[in-house]
């Protein structure tokens, strides 16, 4: 079937491909299924389209990519509705927020996307505790990019 | 809303499996104890009011990001 996005035009998809949040994603809890789709081979950026909505479209990264101490501690009621048999089953994602200013982008990594791999669930993971931020600076030492890389940003 | 008086040490019972336990008092602050099955999510409003507010900024992607994320792809990290 087609998928509409406002972001990345009409996509060619089957339903086997699409990830199901059985409880939607908060603030979005309508939106249920969604395409994962890699930014390109060996980058650690991914798109996550709603299958219904062509207007919704999280931008998502590898926390490990950018964070390699990042840890989150899953519960057994998350293990129990993602499915999940073994913890190598889950990807883990973190939702970026990127303003005009692409230096400024952040990452949230107090409420993480789990996905289940094998048979395709996912949620967003809120832990009842944690150190983490909703707004974790991704690029710490900014200076380092390019300005014609920023100004195309906006 | 159900407004209950409640002293330090005294629980109220929420249908068959919520136990909510007042564990302590100091001035403004109220220590709660909660006992329910693992499958009802327990949180803190405001927690969950920022996720959302994040969702909702991140969902806000400005245009023209596309052609920028895949320049900075090979930047950050691997």
């Amino acid at each position: 079937m087609q998928i509409k996005s406002k972001l990345l035009g009409d996509i060619e998809a089957e339903e086997s491909q699409f990830i199901y949040f059985p409880d939607g994603i908060p603030a979005f809890e309508n939106e249920k299924k969604f395409l994962l789709i890699e930014m390109q081979e060996t980058t650690p950026f991914f798109y996550l389209q709603s299958v219904i909505n062509p207007n919704l479209c999280f931008i998502l990264a590898d926390p490990f990519a950018f964070l390699p101490a990042y840890q989150i501690e899953l519960e057994k009621e998350q293990e129990k509705r993602l499915q999940l048999q073994d913890a190598s089953e889950a990807n883990i994602f973190v939702i970026l927020t990127i303003p005009e200013d692409f230096r400024k982008t952040t990452a949230n990594l107090l409420a993480p996307l789990i996905v289940n791999r094998t048979n395709r669930r996912g949620l967003q993971y809120v832990p009842v505790r944690s150190e983490y931020s909703t707004k974790y600076p991704i690029f710490q030492n900014s200076a380092a990019l390019p300005d014609a890389a920023v100004g195309e940003a906006r | 809303m159900l407004i209950l008086n409640r002293k330090k040490g005294e629980t109220i019972v929420i249908g068959d499996n919520i136990r909510v336990t007042i564990a302590d008092i100091q001035g403004d602050n109220v220590k709660i104890g909660i006992e329910a099955s693992q499958d009802i999510v327990i949180l803190r409003e405001e927690i969950q009011e920022a996720i959302k507010t994040a969702n909702r900024q991140a969902s806000e992607t400005p245009k023209g990001i596309v052609d920028s994320l895949a320049k900075l792809n090979t930047m950050i990290g691997k």
